[in-house]
């Protein structure tokens, strides 16, 4: 068992990933709950409900009870105001270990999802014995594809994922450094 | 730190959920006879994200289900314990200790024993004054439970989505709890 006092924090040049907590609930209820954030977040691009969001939330601080990685809190470091989250995400039946992330429309077209997701990629690749990573992308999220190939990623097999056409973009750790 | 404490009873063991619980977690929350009155079967990429969910209450709540262990096999037979997911703000119809086994494991008396344990440890840990059960009206097995608890049929509600079934709230005070247990 994972100890979650355990999950590191990652600093970057204007942010600060971490472990939750409990009053990261609302800014996580306002995300998904906003439509342009839920198009690509949930499993019928509709506006989340909040017992949906608490339950998204725990399922991510179970991840790291239960597999000792996961997604990170992103926060702005001037402020300490909740960004999103980003980092490691492989529950059962995955299509790899994947790194995610998903910001609040307000933090949008500022570079922070790249930012975030690189310090996550960094540690998660120097703490775990990973070939690769992977981000399943939905087809239609330009935004996140141009992200994916700032990190170094590139797209290849199509799959569908909750019945929606999605990619597997995949970065080898050679790949990963070339992009920082 | 753990997530939560290790509770004994006479038969079993009640500890908060790991990875290593998963295996048999997946196939009781695949089981379509236990689950009928349960939400339905899950598959197993479903179970994972609901045993994670049960470890995510823990961290946030500071309470949450319990893996239950039979102490005489080491099996894991089940999961209950205290269950209000978003908390007191989320919409669940009240404070909740719950009870699910897989199908080997029924019909023994675990999830009363099991049951009553958990409510001890919630009523002396957790401030709670009023403990509720969210049984669905055909689960006879488990309304044979709380009334073996001492719980009464106190109202009936609709569990929040994604759950979103019709249950009796099943129940009793802290005050009622003690005094049954202090006779």
């Amino acid at each position: 068992m994972f100890p979650l006092e355990s999950v590191p924090t990652l600093e970057t040049e204007r942010l600060i990933l971490r472990g939750w907590r409990d009053d990261d609930f609302e800014p996580f209820a306002a995300m998904m709950a906003h439509p342009a954030a839920a198009r690509f977040l949930t499993a019928n691009q509709q506006p989340m409900d909040r017992q949906s969001a608490w339950r998204a939330m725990a399922t991510f601080v179970g991840h790291w009870a239960l597999r000792g990685h996961g997604m990170f809190v992103v926060e702005a470091r001037a402020t300490g105001a909740f960004l999103g989250r980003a980092g490691p995400w492989a529950p059962e039946g995955w299509v790899g270990f994947e790194i995610g992330w998903a910001l609040a429309p307000a933090a949008w077209g500022h570079g922070y999802a790249t930012e975030a997701a690189h310090a996550a990629g960094d540690w998660a690749f120097a703490a775990f014995d990973l070939p690769e990573v992977v981000s399943l992308i939905h087809v239609d999220n330009v935004r996140s594809q141009a992200v994916a190939r700032r990190l170094g990623e590139t797209p290849g097999a199509a799959t569908l994922h909750a019945g929606m056409p999605h990619v597997i973009w995949r970065a080898s750790h050679a790949a990963w450094r070339a992009a920082r | 730190m753990s997530l939560g404490p290790t509770l004994e009873t006479a038969r079993l063991i009640l500890r908060p959920p790991a990875q290593a619980d998963f295996d048999a977690f997946a196939a009781m929350h695949g089981d379509p006879h236990v689950m009928r009155t349960l939400g339905g079967a899950q598959t197993r990429d479903a179970a994972w994200r609901t045993l994670a969910q049960l470890a995510g209450s823990w961290a946030l709540l500071g309470y949450g289900m319990f893996s239950v262990f039979e102490k005489e096999t080491g099996r894991w037979v089940g999961r209950l314990g205290p269950w209000r997911p978003a908390g007191a703000e989320g919409g669940w119809p009240g404070d909740e200790v719950g009870w699910g086994l897989a199908a080997e494991a029924q019909g023994k008396g675990y999830a009363t024993e099991g049951a009553q344990a958990a409510i001890d440890w919630a009523f002396d840990h957790l401030g709670w004054r009023e403990v509720i059960h969210c049984i669905e009206p055909s689960n006879t097995a488990s309304i044979a439970v709380a009334r073996r608890l001492g719980s009464t049929h106190l109202r009936d509600a609709v569990l929040p989505a994604p759950i979103s079934i019709a249950v009796q709230c099943w129940g009793q005070t802290r005050d009622q709890w003690r005094a049954r247990v202090s006779t």
